[in-house]
């Protein structure tokens, strides 16, 4: 019943000073819209990647050379190691070594830019083996047929392109059977992908151009060896498997006794998926300490505000105290009304919070992919309560004890 | 079993070189039922006695027994449970609540008190009805003249029906006319049974006592029975 009365009287304190509690909670009402946007942005990126990465399929592993990556020095050793060659696919599709093998294809990278008539545009250029795009997208030709094993065998120089590419250097023409410039080196037009925009924040598929992987291996690289080697395995279940197949099998044609020794990794989907949580995990933690502090320094500010408060009611405490308010009915009654502007707050800041998020996430769907979908996380939400709800209680905590030490006498003095 | 009797009560205030002594040790006892003015000029340490008997204040030095046990003995939490369920208590300034209606001004005793909540309303208004203004409840304290703000004060002092009324002064800021009716219920407050003890620097105030303790520098001037009492109800004073 003193509870009721107390949150009645508070209620009544902050209506009248409307004004003042509102500029008192803005500190917290900012920190806890930053926790909720970092956590709502992290909790919808991460949801997005791990999306694209299950769309894959669970049976979707890929080999690296060198070491698992641990820093950016290791990305370089990706790109220049040569440990990944031809012989490494052949001893791989070798039905003996890896039985549990469905598919594989080497996938080379070729930076540069392609040209036809003239028209200039920079592409993402992958050698790969092209019905990989139905396999793993389910994406097909709009027009035209995907180049087959035949070309790579024979190195045809051939492209299949996507959508944007085909509009910056076709316009309106035909391109199918065209002769596109890359590096020097002429490929013919044999299909244009279905625009399907953006499969993954990776790839925005419409910007690809895709042409057999031993074409860009010898014919613009020069080299002999694979960056990136992809392998679906016959069912998800059989992955943990065909790993150990596969780790023995390059092993032995490695001569590496000793696992530490590795010159290459494997990553299966759900290692991706480990570690995009971990990085968005702690990306996120991050970015939500940063938005901590200004929640103490909102703390700070309700503290300062209710120490004036505890100031101008000084007489109001002398006479409860008159009328009989023991020492814990006046802490009670302070912390009762730092707790609840806080609370406020924190509840102000939570729906501006979620609005910011949708917000952003309108402006990400547009700017960084179509399936950037609106999460709003509520773990988040029920931390920001948490969170608001205790920097009441202890930084209302001082003015609450000063108030309720004072003698009754005294306070019923006070001018 | 007396109500209340003090022991060679001193109250100084400050320290070493600033020290001044508000009361300097006089002892006497009030009976329960008694109407007691204390009067005397200002800095005679009438309000500081009235504060250490109606336990808002501790003695420096000597004994205060209420109701037989030394005030020593209490908690500042015991004491204020004794003012919430013993003592009633009425200002000068009337310090009623702001934003906050008649009736809940005059429960606000009841919040901290172990009575039920069921009943608080009932006995508000009760003693709302004892000052006459059972037709206010809803107003807020600005709406109230300053008579009727120092009614609402008496009724939340009597709404626990406390065994002694403590009044600092409760005409001092009020017109003669709102002064008579205050000291009026004032008078009917103690033929019902209450012990009242009042401060009040007017003689013709404390006459309507049954008894007047003058206080000069911190000492007992003089402790008389009125013989003449004046009586509120049969017109104004002076």
């Amino acid at each position: 019943m003193r509870i009721k009365h107390a949150f009645k009287n508070v209620f009544i304190g902050l209506k009248t000073n409307k004004s003042r509690s509102f500029l008192t909670i803005l500190g917290i009402v900012i920190g806890i819209t930053s926790i909720i946007l970092i956590m709502s942005i992290g909790q919808s990126a991460e949801d997005l990647i791990l999306n694209e990465i299950k769309a894959m399929g669970g049976n979707f592993i890929q080999i690296n050379p060198g070491k698992e990556i641990k820093g950016p020095q290791d990305m370089a050793e990706i790109m220049f190691n040569d440990s990944l060659k031809d012989r490494d696919i052949r001893a791989l599709k070798n039905k003996n070594n890896v039985p549990d093998l469905e598919d594989i294809t080497p996938a080379v990278f070729v930076p540069g830019s392609v040209s036809y008539r003239g028209e200039t545009y920079k592409p993402i250029i992958m050698g790969w083996t092209a019905d990989w795009m139905a396999k793993l997208y389910d994406i097909y030709p709009e027009k035209g047929e995907y180049f087959t094993e035949d070309d790579i065998k024979s190195l045809s120089a051939v492209a299949v392109i996507g959508e944007k590419v085909r509009e910056e250097l076709f316009g309106h023409t035909e391109a199918i059977g065209e002769k596109i410039k890359i590096k020097d080196k002429y490929f013919r037009v044999v299909a244009v992908l279905s625009s399907k925009g953006q499969v993954s924040s990776f790839m925005d598929v419409d910007k690809f151009i895709i042409i057999p992987y031993t074409t860009a291996q010898k014919y613009l690289l020069g080299v002999d060896y694979y960056p990136e080697i992809h392998i679906m395995a016959k069912d998800e279940s059989l992955v943990p498997g065909m790993v150990e197949d596969i780790k023995i099998t390059l092993r032995e044609l490695h001569n590496i006794d000793d696992p530490e020794d590795d010159d290459f990794h494997i990553t299966t989907s759900e290692e991706m998926i480990d570690m995009i949580s971990l990085i968005t995990g702690i990306l996120t933690i991050l970015l939500t300490s940063v938005a901590a502090i200004s929640l103490v320094v909102g703390g700070v500010g309700i503290m300062n505000i209710m120490l004036v408060s505890v100031t101008e009611k000084t007489r109001e405490i002398g006479l409860r105290k008159a009328l009989g308010a023991r020492k814990k009915d006046i802490l009670i009654h302070f912390l009762i009304e730092s707790v609840v502007l806080t609370f406020i707050g924190g509840m102000i800041g939570i729906s501006l919070g979620i609005l910011f998020s949708y917000l952003t996430s309108l402006v990400l769907a547009q700017q960084v992919s179509q399936n950037w979908q609106f999460a709003v996380s509520m773990p988040a939400i029920l931390l920001g309560l948490g969170v608001a709800s205790s920097v009441g209680l202890i930084f209302g905590l001082y003015p609450a004890k000063k108030a309720s030490l004072k003698s009754p006498i005294e306070a019923l003095r006070y001018e | 079993m007396s109500l209340i009797k003090t022991e060679k009560v001193e109250k100084i205030y400050g320290e070493g070189e600033v020290r001044t002594p508000a009361l300097r040790g006089d002892s006497f006892i009030i009976e329960k039922g008694e109407f007691v003015a204390i009067m005397g000029p200002s800095g005679s340490g009438k309000s500081t006695l009235l504060h250490i008997l109606g336990f808002l204040d501790r003695p420096t030095k000597g004994k205060y027994y209420f109701q037989n046990k030394s005030m020593d003995e209490y908690t500042d939490d015991e004491l204020a449970q004794i003012r919430n369920e013993q003592m009633g208590f009425i200002f000068q300034t009337f310090n009623l609540l702001p934003r906050t209606n008649v009736l809940d001004n005059v429960k606000l005793p009841l919040y901290y008190s172990k009575i039920s909540e069921s009943l608080w309303d009932k006995k508000a208004r009760g003693a709302l009805e004892m000052v006459g203004l059972s037709h206010r409840l809803k107003h807020d304290r600005s709406q109230l003249s300053g008579g009727e703000q120092q009614r609402v004060a008496i009724a939340r002092a009597l709404v626990n029906e406390p065994d002694v009324i403590f009044a600092d002064e409760p005409t001092g800021n009020l017109d003669s006319k709102s002064g008579q009716i205050i000291m009026d219920i004032i008078q009917k407050l103690n033929d019902k049974g209450h012990t009242i003890i009042m401060v009040t620097h007017e003689q013709y105030t404390s006459e309507m006592a049954k008894r007047i303790i003058k206080l000069k520098d911190g000492l007992i001037e003089s402790d008389t029975k009125v013989v003449e009492r004046h009586f509120a109800k049969e017109g104004l004073f002076k």
